[in-house]
């Protein structure tokens, strides 16, 4: 990484102000007191009301609000909190810059969109940390403020280039000015600063090819993905353009939402980005709701009604005209307009460059001789960007410019016309021209509604990756979904240094309900004992049934205390809970057994027989009663 | 070369005009007519301009996109003449008699043009 090096040494990259640069130092190691990162929180007000805001928001929040920096801290983790706190720390240091064409406000707002979204993308998939989630959001595109301080010249005629437009086209764009493009610049800064792996590839790894990243990293990646589309549409507003909304479809794919859900989310994302960004002082903007965004006419839910040619009138073409010369421009325009389409004109080639790029028309008809960029500087300036490449260029020369002709065609010239021009002869060109763009039109059309079968496809696939992870019987996750939890629980506790807590929970006496009262009475005391367990849990308890009379509750960050008052309460509401069905009146009871153990020192599968081996003492000690073990031994 | 005599060519292609009538009507020829009447004038100083300067890119230049403005509008000996002007500026001849009479040829055009519209 020899250029982040050397960006090092102008002495111009982005750090945190004091409070942020103490905290991270502080959280480096593994033995730091809460209290100590509290006091130095509390020393910046501006921080620590932030810091209390954000944990008392969304699925971060629990029953009773957060009050102390130090709850919080603990409710956070100290690793999200030191992102969170270099992100907030950095936004206030990082308002402005040197660099021109960089907006150093409205790459923060952009930054907060994408942060709040992947906080609630998280929480819609029960990712663990939703913090981690809103720091990576955060901080992912650092990279770019980066480049923007140290380098402000030269980024500023980067960013006006038109191949900057994309996000691709900037990287390389980057990578070719700096060595070094504003991605890895994120990754080489994240890891400088200390966030941990998982979280710096997350945040900056593009198409992650899933093989040897662990799932917490790619379900991260994911999250991060869904995000920065969001924010991108949040930043934009209304003036986003198909592109965008493209990008947004398909991360409604990757997120596996139909289009009610995921529209939902991301006005909720936009309705707290206002609130933040007035308490970060950032700008933000009232955005209509994204149902309105995501259907615009040509993306309607009829996939037989997507922008074909049909009955339907077909849309004119819009055509830019450029040339210098008003009277030829003049008639270029009216001939143009007569045969049904809407022009723009343009009087030089740098104007004709900048309006193509801006409205994207279907044709450019332009003139070979021009002031300021000729028609063929015009012409391979458009190739060179992802939009210019697709539009059909029709050009025109002169009588004596022939020998030209061949030049233009391999700078990507489509068609010529000789000048002066037979209005007849225009017409009959640019019909060639409709065709072909019409043609582009359909593959589009096309494309986009495969894009959106494909959506749908992903919807399907999790419902049906939910029905095969769903007990039947119960409603109640089955014992796949229960044993993927427990390995996500057990990796994450594994890097906080948590405890982990399993209750194996057993229903007593269930074969002689069964031999009794009949197996349709059987199956309606397993469904409400199910229903009491699935009211009984808190969050970070997670229910589940294994099979059987045999359910199963993971307890995520909990102690072997934690857990035994969790079963003690499930023991006592399945008790008092009355049955009355098909002849069979009044309460069942459960046994249940304990385990906790602290990753990785035993496996989870121990776990579970250490579990299994308690509900046994419990069952053996007269039923009805909780039985807990610790490392083996019994308690 | 090119002793084209004024008279033998009629000013204006009567095909050209009726063809631009087609396009927008009288109201369209007198907007294009309006424009010529307005750069054009200001086309000629500056070639007079530039000749004098020797600047015979210049020449070139101007000369190139007149010529073909002339045609659009079937003024044939105009942009006859313009194409001739062109050349000069090419080989890096003395354009200045060309310019004379084209000079003499626009208050010609002109008058056509301006009674066309009425």
């Amino acid at each position: 990484m020899r250029a982040f090096d050397e960006l090092q040494l102008t002495g111009r990259l982005p750090s945190p102000p004091g409070v942020g640069m103490a905290i991270i130092k502080m959280t480096e190691g593994e033995d730091h007191e809460i209290g100590d990162v509290a006091r130095v929180i509390r020393s910046d007000p501006a921080l620590a009301g932030r810091v209390l805001k954000l944990c008392n928001i969304g699925s971060l929040a629990g029953v009773r609000p957060i009050t102390s920096i130090d709850e919080g801290i603990q409710r956070l983790g100290v690793k999200a909190l030191r992102g969170v706190a270099l992100g907030f720390s950095l936004i206030a240091k990082y308002r402005e810059g040197a660099c021109e064409n960089f907006d150093f406000t409205r790459f923060w707002s952009e930054s907060l969109a994408r942060a709040i979204a992947a906080r609630l993308v998280a929480e819609q998939s029960e990712f663990p940390d939703p913090a981690d989630a809103y720091a990576c959001g955060l901080l992912s595109g650092i990279g770019r403020l980066a480049l923007a301080c140290v380098h402000p010249d030269r980024y500023a005629r980067i960013l006006t280039r038109p191949e900057a437009r994309s996000s691709d086209g900037l990287l390389a764009l980057e990578k070719e000015t700096f060595e070094i493009d504003s991605r890895e610049l994120t990754a080489a800064l994240l890891r400088d600063w200390g966030i941990p792996e998982h979280m710096v590839i997350a945040s900056t790894t593009r198409r992650r090819s899933e093989d040897g990243l662990e799932r917490v990293t790619v379900e991260l990646g994911r999250i991060v993905s869904i995000a920065a589309a969001i924010g991108r549409i949040c930043i934009q507003g209304i003036d986003v353009d198909d592109t965008e909304l493209g990008i947004l479809e398909e991360a409604r794919g990757e997120a596996a939402m139909d289009r009610v859900e995921f529209n939902a989310l991301c006005d909720g994302v936009a309705g707290e980005w206002r609130d933040w960004g007035s308490l970060l002082e950032l700008p933000t903007a009232e955005l209509p709701t994204f149902a309105s965004f995501a259907a615009p006419t040509s993306l309607s839910e009829d996939p037989d009604d997507l922008g074909l040619q049909g009955e339907r009138p077909v849309r004119p073409l819009r055509i830019l005209a450029a040339d210098d010369e008003r009277v030829s421009l003049r008639l270029l325009v009216r001939s143009l307009q007569s045969f049904g389409h809407e022009v723009i004109e343009a009087h030089d080639g740098e104007e004709a460059l900048s309006l193509a790029l801006e409205h994207l028309p279907d044709i450019v008809v332009s003139d070979f001789r021009m002031p300021k960029l000729g028609g063929l500087e015009f012409v391979r300036s458009l190739r060179r960007c992802e939009e210019g490449r697709q539009l059909y260029f029709l050009m025109l020369t002169g009588v004596d410019d022939e020998n030209l002709v061949i030049e233009s065609f391999e700078a990507g010239i489509d068609d010529y016309v000789l000048k002066p021009f037979n209005p007849r002869i225009l017409k009959a060109r640019v019909c060639a021209g409709e065709r072909v763009v019409r043609m582009q039109q359909q593959l589009v059309a096309d494309r986009r509604r495969v894009r959106l079968q494909m959506s749908e496809l992903a919807v399907l696939n999790r419902r049906l990756e939910q029905a095969s992870l769903t007990d039947h019987l119960t409603g109640l996750p089955n014992r796949r979904f229960a044993l993927d939890k427990l390995q996500v629980y057990w990796a994450e506790a594994s890097r906080h240094g948590d405890e982990v807590a399993a209750i194996m929970i057993d229903i007593d006496h269930f074969k002689s309900v069964n031999d009794r009262f009949g197996h349709d009475v059987g199956d309606e005391v397993l469904r409400r004992t199910a229903a009491v367990l699935d009211k009984g849990v808190r969050k970070d308890e997670f229910v589940s049934r294994l099979g059987g009379e045999e359910f199963l509750v993971i307890c995520h960050r909990a102690s072997l205390e934690d857990a035994e008052l969790c079963a003690e309460r499930l023991r006592r509401m399945v008790s008092e809970n009355q049955i009355s069905f098909g002849g069979f009146e009044g309460a069942i009871t459960i046994s249940l057994g304990v385990a906790a153990t602290k990753p990785p020192v035993e496996s989870y599968e121990a776990l579970l027989r250490a579990a299994d081996e308690a509900v046994y003492t419990a069952k053996r000690s007269g039923r009805d009663r909780v039985c807990s073990t610790r490392s083996g031994a019994l308690v | 070369m090119s002793e084209t005599t004024e008279d033998a060519v009629e000013i204006l292609d009567p095909v050209v005009i009726a063809g631009l009538r087609d396009l927008g009507g009288d109201e369209f020829i007198s907007d294009l007519v309006g424009i010529l009447c307005e750069d054009l004038p200001r086309h000629l100083s500056d070639l007079r301009a530039a000749i004098g300067d020797k600047d015979h890119a210049a020449v070139m230049a101007i000369a190139h996109s007149q010529k073909s403005s002339c045609a659009q509008l079937g003024a044939r000996l105009m942009s006859q003449l313009f194409r001739e002007l062109e050349a000069a500026g090419r080989a890096r001849d003395d354009a200045e008699p060309i310019l004379t009479r084209i000079e003499a040829e626009w208050t010609r055009v002109r008058s056509a043009l301006e009674s066309l519209t009425g």
